[in-house]
């Protein structure tokens, strides 16, 4: 650890805390520094990591003879005529990137999404063991029964489907609903409490106790 | 031709190149992935070229058109900034706001282009260690409402609530080392909880969410999705 | 007299309300500032209790057979590896390496450049050599797309490694061609996204196994089918560092996480119990009741 790498730390310290202000103060001068650092530098990384990746998936393709590859070069510089009175053409890229992506996912997301859902919670049903490692009919029992209602819940709308919302089998969508407040509870707890709570550990595990350690090893002292 | 024709044909023109043709390519270009996904087996051939050279292909152009538009993206955000800067139609905060995020990215290129070792260097990771990373923990802390958030509506108060509540503090506790050591049936039941009925419905909610991208592809197909190409260019 | 009141009872301000006014956010920050300030110096050391998911994890790693191919992909930049979760990565990295696997890394971040050398420096890795035993592959933005064309064509997809070196040339890619001939991946994530994008291109399409060091919820769905193992971040990190007797930071944020959840749980018991106890009902403002 040398002397400059001391002071970028305290520096960024004291950036961060510029940051960590907006609870007590608001948006101030001092969160608008730290936010926009923030962003300056993440674009700057990003900026250079990408014409990098330009580089070596298009440019070295091109020079080694995969000649075609200028096509996808040239649409994706129309996405700059953005910046002028012909920005229709910023649409050919936009185009390629949806069919590709949306091509990309189809055939896969009707494996994974659906078939693989189906299957599994039905070969559950059939063997009577739940997911792991709860391998026991109950859960078995409870997941088709999840699944089921959640779908009813989502699928069907008030227009198409009276009786799942409003008729005697109302208490379909009322359980579907049930299974929707406890997965969200769980989600809640996941990333609202715990994760909030790392996040802030994070925190002071970076600016105090790694701080403390990276200043006695620069004095030569024995770290924590 | 009247005047009235040539302005249709003009604005059928236009239409034709505006609309018609990226949402064709949409389509075209979503149908050939789809139909190699479904008939083009994966693997080699005894020469070693792969089968189905076509996905690689046009998946490395659809890359390849992103990466641009990131750097379009990436390079647009100065270009704001410097425009403010000019026309200074903005607040004073607003400002130095602009300053400070083309100065943090000034600063940024020149370390990647120019310190010893560029992006790979001992510069650049303390750089990004200290002044982008612990920049980034200090703008995180607003993250410090969601406890409070959890303690300000968790009240059960009916059976909904009630069974939103029981899920979240059980969910919890089985997050808890402490207590899953020492009460292992509390950690049993938050995990039955994740693992059941969490995933019963997110099951169910992917399904859903796949039967929506199948629409989304039979809509797109057929043209009848503008928005694929519309929504993001104005 | 305001409709919900008994007779009797507080017209303005009961003991809930009382408790949510006193409790505001930044004082609950500050609060949650100094336990974990003082448990990172004077930590209780409490048990950790392995689950399942890092069982899972840790038995896939241990598993895998000298000379098999692992593609390891991770989002990490300098300020992650250096920082917050070094410990975690080494321990995984240095795992891989035990078990003399080879290793292609993946990078899904921008900051990736600056990583490589770092980790040459904190992890075992050095006792490796570089293009027959493990490579650093350089980033591609794209996301899905990306990661399809690289599953299906590696060395089409990338040229050459991050060093400008001709992937053809490298021992490490002679019979590794796509995603089929990789027999493990591991997967390191944060953005939420990402996890269904990972399990449709990779495992649905290529049956190659996945591990995962990601958030459970947004895998859970596929877990046990597509997805064989998972640190699920910080509390799987602590279990794996338990696990492989290697004590380091995330076994500390435990603490933290200890302490200030059970905290807040209390809290909630007790603002729960006044607001039966006070016997004052407001109208419920949504259906749930709150």
């Amino acid at each position: 650890m040398e002397l400059w790498q001391i002071v970028l730390m305290f520096l960024g310290i004291g950036i961060g805390i510029m940051g960590l202000s907006l609870l007590w103060f608001g948006n101030t001068y001092a969160f608008a520094f730290a936010e926009n650092w923030l962003i300056g530098g993440y674009a700057g990384i990003n900026l250079a990591a990408n014409l990098e990746g330009l580089n070596s998936t298009a440019l070295r393709n091109i020079t080694s003879g995969r000649y075609l590859l200028i096509l996808p070069l040239i649409a994706g510089f129309l996405v700059f005529t953005r910046w002028t009175r012909f920005r229709w053409a910023a649409r050919y890229p936009v185009a390629i990137m949806s069919g590709v992506g949306l091509g990309a996912i189809v055939g896969l997301t009707m494996d994974s999404q659906l078939i693989s859902m189906v299957t599994t919670t039905a070969t559950e049903l059939v063997n009577l063991q739940g997911p792991k490692p709860f391998a026991d009919p109950i859960s078995a029992i409870v997941m088709i029964v999840g699944v089921i209602t959640v779908l009813t819940y989502f699928l069907y709308s008030i227009t198409f489907s009276r009786p799942f919302h409003q008729g005697t089998t109302r208490w379909i969508s009322r359980v579907g609903r049930w299974f929707m407040l406890v997965s969200a509870g769980y989600l809640w707890s996941k990333i609202f409490l715990t994760e909030a709570i790392d996040v802030t550990t994070d925190i002071f595990i970076m600016w105090v106790r790694r701080t403390v350690q990276e200043v006695q090893i620069y004095l030569g002292m024995p770290p924590l | 031709m009247t005047k009235t024709e040539g302005i249709s044909r003009a604005a059928s023109t236009r239409r034709l190149y505006q609309r018609v043709i990226p949402t064709f390519l949409v389509s075209f270009l979503a149908t050939i992935l789809v139909i190699m996904y479904f008939f083009a087996p994966l693997g080699y051939t005894p020469a070693g070229k792969v089968i189905d050279p076509v996905t690689p292909e046009i998946t490395l152009w659809g890359s390849i058109v992103t990466t641009v538009s990131f750097i379009f993206g990436y390079l647009s955000i100065p270009l704001i900034h410097v425009r403010r800067l000019v026309a200074r139609k903005v607040n004073t905060k607003m400002l130095f706001g602009s300053a400070v995020c083309l100065l943090s990215l000034g600063l940024m290129l020149i370390i990647i282009y120019f310190a010893p070792g560029g992006s790979g260097g001992l510069v650049y990771s303390t750089w990004n260690l200290y002044m982008i990373g612990f920049v980034n923990n200090g703008m995180r802390a607003d993250w410090a409402w969601h406890p409070y958030t959890s303690f300000r509506i968790m009240r059960i108060t009916a059976l909904e609530s009630g069974l939103f509540v029981t899920s979240f503090i059980l969910a919890v506790l089985s997050q808890l080392p402490m207590i899953t050591y020492l009460v292992p049936v509390l950690g049993t039941a938050g995990d039955w909880i994740g693992s059941i009925p969490t995933t019963a419905a997110m099951r169910a909610g992917l399904a859903c969410s796949g039967v929506s991208s199948i629409v989304l592809f039979v809509r797109s197909l057929i043209g009848r999705e503008p928005g694929l190409i519309e929504v993001e260019v104005i | 007299m305001a409709k919900g009141q008994s007779g009797g009872q507080k017209s303005v301000g009961t003991f809930d309300e009382a408790l949510r006014k006193v409790v505001t956010p930044q004082r609950l920050a500050i609060v949650m500032a100094a336990i974990t300030i003082f448990l990172l110096f004077r930590p209780l050391f409490l048990p950790i209790k392995i689950g399942f998911q890092t069982t899972d994890f840790y038995n896939r790693l241990e598993a895998l057979k000298p000379g098999d191919i692992v593609v390891y992909s991770t989002d990490t930049v300098p300020g992650d590896f250096l920082g917050g979760r070094r410990d975690i990565y080494k321990a995984v990295i240095n795992h891989l390496i035990e078990k003399k696997v080879k290793i292609i890394f993946h990078p899904t971040a921008a900051g990736w450049s600056g990583v490589t050398d770092t980790i040459k420096k904190i992890t075992n890795i050095g006792t490796l050599t570089y293009g027959t035993d493990y490579v650093f592959l350089p980033f591609v933005s794209g996301e899905e797309m990306a990661w399809a064309s690289f599953a299906a064509d590696m060395k089409g997809f990338y040229r050459t490694d991050i060093y400008g070196a001709s992937l053809t040339t490298l021992p490490i890619f002679a019979n590794v061609n796509s995603m089929s001939d990789v027999d493990l991946a591991v997967v390191q994530y944060g953005i939420f996204t990402w996890g269904e994008m990972f399990v449709r291109q990779w495992p649905t399409k290529y049956g190659v196994p996945m591990i995962c060091m990601a958030l459970f919820s947004t895998l859970q769905a596929w877990y046990g089918n597509q997805v064989k193992g998972n640190l699920d971040l910080d509390l799987g990190f602590a279990e794996y560092e338990a696990l492989r007797k290697l004590p380091a930071e995330h076994i500390l944020r435990m603490e933290a996480r200890n302490v200030v959840s059970l905290m807040i749980i209390a809290m909630i018991f007790v603002g729960t119990g006044l607001y039966w106890a006070t016997g004052v009902r407001r109208g419920a403002r949504t259906s749930m009741g709150v």
